[in-house]
């Protein structure tokens, strides 16, 4: 009897000891950007102050909002930048997604295996291959250095990924309400844009949070289309101190928060949604 | 009976046309965007395309591009980077990914609040998990440098990202850092589904926990493990972000694998056929394993 109390406790203490290690594991980067950030910029490069700030200081966040300037342009036009282009991307990405996702989950046509091939595929290649002639393309057009450039490229970018997600949700959902709807006399696109789509809101959100995610920490077609600080996305803003002689890390380390803290809260919101979902997307 | 038969016509033709609404818009934007372009890139793998030459017509030079790709003096080194950063990485998620996931499938407090946690290191973008890290690393006064400089036989402050296999040791870190949460939530998902009455059943013929994940969990969770290592190994092996805004493929090309290569030879360098050439290596690589992702998931049955 004693002997299984005391095994049971044991092993309860490894356990616990594991979870608090791999706890920390996982959140010190993240941890360790919001230090930096409650630093003031004298305080930076002091090894002594340690984890805990011992003169936590907010003026970070106010530079790194206000006078954090590149060529005169600093977050807050970045981050317009990257919430306009990346909103609207993600709002027609999810739309047409959700249209052709349907259509394959519902639909009967022939040439259906073409699409599933196509979108299917698109989770595989690598986007670095077709950047090059795409941007060849699209310098030719005299189409570089533009946002509408870069949205239209996110559009394309979030689309698969997006359909690859509803096509595993739509199959979730039964048949019966379509039925009940088509028998009250309700059109295909009345069924789709009255029923489906308000049913799925919190799925559709998990979704779009995805895809508005991949553009808003994109940096590789972000430093290729766009090349004036007016334009820049945030990633670009975040990495404007390359090659400069003193790197301002509490202003950098506070936008990083600034960026990445909403995300995080709406991806946890959201988790139980998002982790169906992929799963749902791997398994198919 | 005409009219019976033309109706039915005139519906499929209504069918078709409600399909088509439903599927042009995402066709038109893959094929213009995504399959376009990849056919482009292979036929201009087979051209002259250098951008500082002006040379408007682009002739065919055969499998030249690929000779001078294979001749580059760093070919080698990146070649053996991008197989050590794909396999180190991908076998280090997938261990870590399915020892978490089986850590957190236990029954402990605050187990929802962990499983909250593993959302952050997917959530943070690359741009700013380079930033972290470039900082905490740094041997000056980096507060992760100094962490691992108290450790034993460590001497003094370590200059992380000096040299080739240091830098390309700590970056594949970094990335089984950021990516083992996602296949560890998803075999989460997976285990979760497993009926809890084969434990019960195998608890009362008294076999122990190993002989339980070996002869219950790992059947069941194998299939959907296999298709996270293909889908991981995809996504790895065109890494780039990740590794650009930490070293930019250097030291001396100990970090340079070829999605780096591919960007510094097309938008630095100008070598757009060359560019190109690898980046069809690149694409036979991936189709190799896409057929295998193919072969592994579910058939649609609808199809």
């Amino acid at each position: 009897m004693m002997i299984t109390k005391v095994k049971r406790l044991i092993s309860k203490s490894v356990l616990y000891f594991m979870v608090i290690i791999v706890s920390l594991a996982i959140t010190a980067p993240f941890v360790i950007m919001l230090s930096y950030s409650f630093r003031s910029s004298h305080d930076i490069f002091s090894l002594e102050i340690g984890l805990i700030p011992k003169n936590p200081t907010l003026s970070a966040y106010y530079n790194a909002l206000f006078n954090y300037k590149f060529s005169g342009y600093g977050f807050i036009q970045w981050s317009m930048n990257s919430i306009v282009t990346c909103g609207i991307a993600t709002f027609f990405a999810i739309f047409f997604a959700a249209m052709s996702g349907y259509a394959i989950s519902r639909f009967k046509f022939t040439g259906k295996w073409i699409l599933w091939f196509l979108i299917a595929f698109t989770q595989t290649i690598p986007w670095v291959i077709i950047l090059v002639p795409y941007y060849i393309t699209v310098s030719r057009l005299g189409l570089v250095n533009s946002l509408w450039t870069l949205g239209a490229t996110y559009l394309a970018v979030f689309l698969p990924t997006s359909a690859w997600l509803f096509v595993g949700y739509f199959d979730t959902i039964p048949y019966e309400i379509e039925e009940a709807a088509k028998i009250d006399g309700c059109s295909t696109w009345q069924i789709f844009l009255r029923i489906i789509l308000p049913l799925s809101i919190t799925s559709i959100s998990a979704i779009a949070l995805v895809a508005f995610v991949t553009g808003w920490s994109d940096y590789l077609f972000a430093s290729v289309f766009l090349k004036e600080a007016r334009l820049w996305t945030l990633p670009l803003g975040l990495t404007s101190f390359r090659g400069e002689y003193m790197i301002q890390w509490a202003e950098i380390m506070a936008m990083s928060a600034i960026v990445t803290v909403p995300i995080v809260v709406l991806f946890i919101y959201l988790q139980r949604y998002l982790v169906d979902m992929m799963a749902g997307g791997v398994k198919q | 009976m005409a009219k019976e038969a033309f109706k039915r016509v005139s519906y499929k033709n209504r069918d078709i046309l409600i399909t088509l609404q439903f599927i042009i818009p995402s066709i038109a934007i893959m094929s213009i965007f995504i399959l376009f372009p990849i056919i482009r890139a292979i036929i201009m793998a087979f051209q002259e395309w250098v951008l500082t030459m002006p040379s408007p017509t682009h002739p065919f030079i055969g499998l030249d591009n690929f000779r001078e790709a294979f001749g580059l003096t760093h070919f080698p080194i990146m070649t053996v980077n991008t197989l050590v950063y794909t396999f180190c990485n991908v076998a280090g998620r997938m261990a870590l990914g399915l020892g978490v996931a089986l850590l957190l499938n236990q029954r402990f407090l605050g187990r929802s609040f962990v499983r909250g946690l593993m959302l952050i290191p997917w959530a943070m973008p690359t741009v700013v998990v380079t930033n972290v890290f470039r900082i905490s690393l740094d041997p000056n006064y980096g507060l992760l440098n100094a962490l691992v400089s108290k450790l034993p036989f460590v001497h003094g402050p370590i200059q992380f990202f000096a040299s080739g296999p240091l830098a390309l040791g700590t970056i594949i870190c970094i990335s089984i850092w950021k990516n083992f949460p996602f296949v560890s939530l998803m075999l989460l998902a997976a285990l979760q589904s497993v009926a809890k009455d084969y434990y019960d059943a195998a608890s009362i013929d008294g076999a122990s926990g190993f002989i339980q994940f070996k002869k219950i969990t790992w059947p069941l969770i194998k299939p959907i493990w296999n298709i996270l290592a293909v889908l991981q190994i995809l996504w790895t092996v065109k890494e780039f972000e990740l590794i650009y805004l930490i070293t930019q493929g250097g030291p001396n090309n100990g970090t340079n694998i070829i999605g780096i290569d591919i960007y510094l030879n097309a938008f630095r360098f100008y070598k757009v056929g060359v560019a190109c050439a690898e980046g069809v290596l690149l694409l036979l690589f991936c189709l190799l394993f896409t057929s295998i992702y193919f072969k592994s998931i579910q058939k649609r049955e609808n199809l």
